[in-house]
């Protein structure tokens, strides 16, 4: 099965973690699809593989079986630096603390994807420019992330993910460290990109944002046990 | 290169941000960076460095390049040549297109015309055949060098170039110096140039003032005729190689025409027993590149210097060592940041440039400082090594060998250092470290962590320098223990130059008896005496012997060393007498010649016999007839040589010397401090004749250490490093264990909280310190073991598997380790487990 629309689809992804003599099932046998333009999330309790699944398919890990395609290439047992390359290119990531570099300003901050893709210095320009306009950080291009507060830091690093233009924002926990003011903005942010045509994956265990998605999957012990669609 | 300069900007940045970091690592970097540089510095300038002239690669030294300052009577050489084996080089060579000869004739009194001098007024003159300047291809800055004429008649142009440093010195750079004169020994030279700065000369270890033309020899060398007797050897040659010629064609082509020579007219010149001697030796005469000139030290002090290279380089292995401790200690603070740029697409390699980046800039901070120290360490090194006053002969400015080098290590040491670090941080788990910013274990808890095995690694290379140190100071020590066979700690040894002074050959046996005797008037004189080639002077004799009934199996055999010593010699000097009797009074120049022979010349030519009565001649044309009676045989003693095998050696009556012309080194007993007695000895001959130049004057002790300086500074510096090295080493200890103890105060909280006392605590982060220690004490013994092999033949009375050497070193590492873990250790002890338990 290969339809135009379906960006990522998995096909019995198991992932098992090995420490010292104890073995780990994280996730057993998990199918899902996402498609084109779709917003989904990823719901379900502490432990239950939300975070392994999102690090599956934003390539930060390689399953320990079962198929991924990603844009219709088998993406599964790439090696250290393909994966790196297709995240660059392909994957926009939204962490929960949003880890941007404390060294480098906002502007370099976004820029820093586009340097590894050895992008040219006017274009990466007009691209952090968007970015940063995209998300209403434009006036604070020089700032350290120490200088935001925490709502701006995540703006800055929505527009990080923006920068590139990848093919699916990954956004794990996005809201987990804002008050519930800014856990909205970040929120009607992800949706304005959505209507934008964006497709996006989000982990969350808060059923209020998990409504924001058109589809959310739960997972429970590291296996997929519901799928619900929200009706507008 | 826009992402480089990227990098390059975020490394500065980083650098900055964390100044307690960036200062202890760069100036650990810099005393390593710095004393390889330094050491290269003088490395270059004695061995690598080009002489300053035109095309120095076409240059050619025929001969041995290291015997400057020599001057050899006797069998004539080809390590040194006479003038008339110059000649006979000069004219029949095919492969020169110019031959020059030069000789130093040392430091010596010169005084300037129309200037106020002084007593002490000395330059170094270089006496040279007028092709030398136009062959080195060095034009005069201002005036001319010499010409052609100049080599033509002897005596007939007395004229000088000068360097510009001494122009500098002695005339303030005055443009008015040509024309000048200034006078050599006090003859009288005008100044005809004066040399480029930068120019000092084809010795590259000491730099002339006064360069002579060889035709003003006997001028200028006061009672020495040189230039038409072939026995004397004293040039240096060097010769510019025709287009084309190699130096193996060089080679051949030399000892062609020396051969020719040897069967021909110049042959024919030779005594009919000098002759023989050189052709039944058949020696080579060796021919080496000349582009960097002459040198004594490069020949001397190559193989130390080569050691305190390795030495080095293996300070700076434990201090790029330390700096990765460093560097991996600081990553897990990055681990985040690094984790962030996985994510977001960055290549493991480009990571990998981009950490290289960093720690490539701090190498090469740690290298601009280092030059600094590396200026500062070479002045000193040379200094001591060479003595104080021979800096002006070394160019150790920084210039682009330098400066090369020290680039070269800066990006070796940046990528070694920076290598284990940036490996270790494109294997963190992105996703976990990005989800709750796991802190990395990588130094800390328990186990093998490559910090710990980095550690391991510098115990045992900290073992090898300092077993290296050991071995060397220990081998300075048995040579200052030597028997020597005599008592050497009051002896003052004298040579005095009568012919310099201007006395004839003859006059020589009425001058040296008065000076004796105003010698023995010193106070606290207890004998004194006189011989051909003293103690410890770097002046020996050997003679090919004849012995009645004895057949030597192989050239050698024949070839027993020999001295001409004045009656009270033994006495004086302390050998005593094991059978017979001494040279005495009635050993006068008519009565029968007489010998003492020592120990090992009397087992070797008389095995189970009594040598004393028996009779031998030295094989040579005027002495073959004239047979020695042995009168007495004396002890081995050491009297040239501390390491070799006492050689065979016979003492003959200087008043029965044939020779002539002998000179010889004046031995004084001494009752007390010889030093006193030094300056009162000089005072005494200066009065006797003010003329008399005492060329050197010394207590034996003064010149045991000269000879063994060379061991002095091996055991000196190789001490040092080995210190610096056992310091880095246990910085690193600390560090790494302070790290670890801090990585487990929770652990070390919840041990105390459920009773583990002090004491334990104490011991269990010191065990880990010291097993640490054990494993690289496992790795280090083995590798010092073998590595001493490299330094077997700079040891002296001692294996490369010298225990002591070993247990010293071992013990020094234990403590050093000791006190590293220790500090640690004692703060883990005092970990309040509440506040442990509660961080958590």
């Amino acid at each position: 099965m290969s339809d135009a629309g379906t960006m990522i689809r998995m096909e019995n992804i198991t992932k098992v973690f090995y420490t010292d003599e104890v073995e780990t099932h994280a996730l057993s046998g998990i199918h899902m699809e996402i498609r084109k333009g779709e917003y989904v999330s990823i719901a379900g309790p502490s432990g239950s593989g939300k975070s392994t699944l999102l690090a599956l398919i934003g390539l930060l890990d390689s399953p320990s079986e079962g198929t991924y395609i990603l844009n219709s290439h088998p993406v599964a047992n790439l090696n250290i630096s393909e994966r790196s390359r297709i995240r660059n290119r392909e994957i926009g990531f939204i962490f929960q603390s949003f880890n941007l570099i404390g060294d480098l300003n906002v502007y370099e901050n976004v820029e820093l994807p586009l340097t590894y893709r050895g992008m040219s210095a006017g274009e990466r320009k007009t691209r952090v420019q968007q970015a940063l306009e995209r998300v209403g950080m434009n006036h604070r291009t020089k700032h350290y992330p120490s200088q935001l507060s925490g709502g701006q830091q995540q703006r800055v690093a929505v527009a990080r993910a923006l920068a590139g233009s990848p093919s699916i924002l990954l956004a794990d926990e996005p809201t987990g460290n804002l008050d519930s003011r800014n856990a909205e903005a970040v929120m009607d942010l992800l949706r304005d990109l959505h209507r934008e045509g964006a497709t996006i994956c989000m982990v969350t265990h808060d059923p209020r944002f998990a409504r924001h998605a058109e589809r959310t999957i739960h997972l429970f012990d590291g296996r997929v046990v519901e799928e619900t669609v929200e009706v507008n | 290169m826009e992402s480089f300069l990227q990098d390059l900007r975020y490394g500065v940045r980083m650098l900055r941000l964390a100044p307690s970091f960036t200062a202890v690592a760069v100036l650990t970097l810099a005393l390593g960076i710095g004393a390889n540089t330094a050491v290269f510095t003088v490395i270059d300038s004695v061995m690598l460095k080009m002489l300053p002239v035109g095309h120095p690669e076409q240059l050619v030294v025929v001969g041995d390049p290291s015997r400057t300052d020599s001057t050899s009577n006797g069998t004539p050489r080809i390590d040194l040549f006479s003038y008339p084996l110059y000649k006979v080089i000069r004219d029949n060579n095919q492969v020169f297109s110019e031959t020059f000869a030069s000789a130093s004739l040392g430091k010596i009194k010169v005084q300037s015309d129309g200037q106020q001098n002084n007593e002490s007024d000395q330059a170094r003159v270089r006496i040279a055949t007028g092709n030398y300047f136009s062959l080195l291809q060095v034009p005069a800055l201002i005036g001319r060098t010499f010409t052609a004429e100049e080599d033509v008649s002897k005596g007939s142009d007395p004229v000088t170039v000068i360097s510009y440093s001494y122009w500098k010195r002695r005339f303030a750079l005055d443009p008015g110096v040509l024309g000048k004169t200034i006078r050599v020994n006090k003859y009288p030279l005008t100044i005809v140039g004066v040399t480029p700065s930068g120019f000092s000369g084809d010795v590259v270890d000491s730099a002339a003032d006064i360069w002579v033309p060889m035709m003003m020899q006997s001028q200028v060398m006061t009672g020495r005729e040189y230039l038409d007797t072939p026995n004397t050897s004293w040039l240096q040659i060097i010769g510019r190689l025709k287009p084309g010629v190699s130096l193996a064609q060089a080679k051949d082509n030399l000892n062609s025409v020396y051969r020719q020579a040897l069967t021909g007219g110049y042959g024919a010149s030779l005594a009919a027993d000098d002759r023989e001697t050189l052709l039944r030796r058949d020696k080579k005469v060796e021919v080496t590149s000349g582009s960097n000139g002459f040198s004594r030290l490069r020949h001397e002090f190559s193989k130390p210097l080569l050691l305190l290279m390795a030495v080095v380089g293996m300070v700076l292995l434990i201090a790029c060592v330390n700096v990765a401790n460093l560097l991996l200690a600081r990553a897990s603070a990055r681990n985040k940041e690094v984790a962030v740029r996985l994510a977001i697409g960055a290549s493991p390699l480009r990571l990998i440039r981009q950490l290289l980046t960093e720690s490539v800039l701090l190498a090469l901070l740690g290298g601009v400082l280092g030059v600094l120290f590396a200026q500062w360490g070479a002045t000193i090194l040379v200094r001591k090594t060479f003595g104080p006053g021979t800096l002006a002969a070394f160019d150790i400015h920084p210039d682009p060998h330098m400066l090369a080098f020290t680039a070269a290590v800066c990006l070796l040491t940046g990528i070694l250092f920076g290598m284990a670090p940036a490996l270790r941080a494109i294997g963190i788990p992105v996703a976990s470290t990005l989800k709750d910013g796991a802190r990395s274990t990588s130094v800390s808890g328990g186990k093998w962590s490559i910090g710990k095995v980095l550690v391991a690694a510098q115990v045992a290379l900290s073992l090898l320098v300092l077993f290296a140190a050991g071995l060397l100071v220990r081998t300075l020590r048995n040579l200052k223990d030597v028997d020597f066979g005599y008592e050497r700690q009051h002896l003052v040894l004298i040579r005095p130059d009568l012919i310099g002074a201007g006395y004839k050959h003859d006059q020589l046996p009425s001058v040296v008896g008065p000076l004796l005797d105003r010698l023995r008037a010193v106070p606290g004189v207890v004998g004194v005496s006189i011989s051909e080639n003293g103690l410890m002077s770097g002046t020996e004799s050997a003679d090919d012997v004849k012995i009645p009934g004895y057949s030597p199996k192989q050239d050698q055999d024949s070839v027993a060393y020999d001295d001409w010593v004045s009656e009270d010699y033994f006495k004086v000097v302390g050998i005593p007498i094991i059978l017979g009797r001494a040279i005495g009074p009635q050993d006068v120049a008519n009565s029968t010649p007489v010998a003492v022979i020592n120990e090992a010349m009397a087992k070797f030519y008389f095995p189970g016999m009594n040598p004393i009565g028996r009779k031998f001649v030295i094989d040579d044309e005027n002495q073959r007839n004239r047979p020695i009676e042995i009168v007495g045989v004396s002890r081995d003693v050491r009297d040239h040589d501390l390491r070799e095998e006492i050689p065979r050696r016979f003492y003959l009556a200087y008043a029965q010397s044939m020779l002539g012309d002998l000179e010889g080194h004046i031995e004084i007993r001494v009752a007390g401090d010889p030093s006193s007695v030094v300056e009162a000895a000089r005072k005494q001959i200066r009065e006797f004749n003010p003329e008399i130049n005492s060329v050197r004057a010394e207590t034996l002790d003064t010149l045991v250490d000269d000879y063994l300086s060379q061991e002095t500074l091996v055991a000196q510096l190789s001490s040092f490093f080995g210190g610096l090295a056992l310091l880095l080493a246990c910085v690193g200890l600390y560090g790494v264990m302070s790290y670890a103890v801090s990585g487990r105060t929770r652990e070390i909280g919840l041990r105390m909280a459920l009773g583990a006392q002090h004491h334990d605590v104490l011991w269990m982060v010191l065990k880990e310190a010291l097993v640490l220690v054990a494993v690289g004490l496992l790795i280090g013994i083995p590798a010092a073991f073998g590595g001493s092999r490299l330094l077997m033949s700079m040891l002296y009375a001692l294996s490369g598997l010298d225990p002591i050497s070993m247990a010293i070193a071992i013990s020094l590492m234990l403590l050093v380790a000791a006190i590293a873990g220790y500090i640690p250790a004692r703060r883990a002890a005092r970990v309040d487990p509440m506040v442990a338990l509660r961080y958590e």
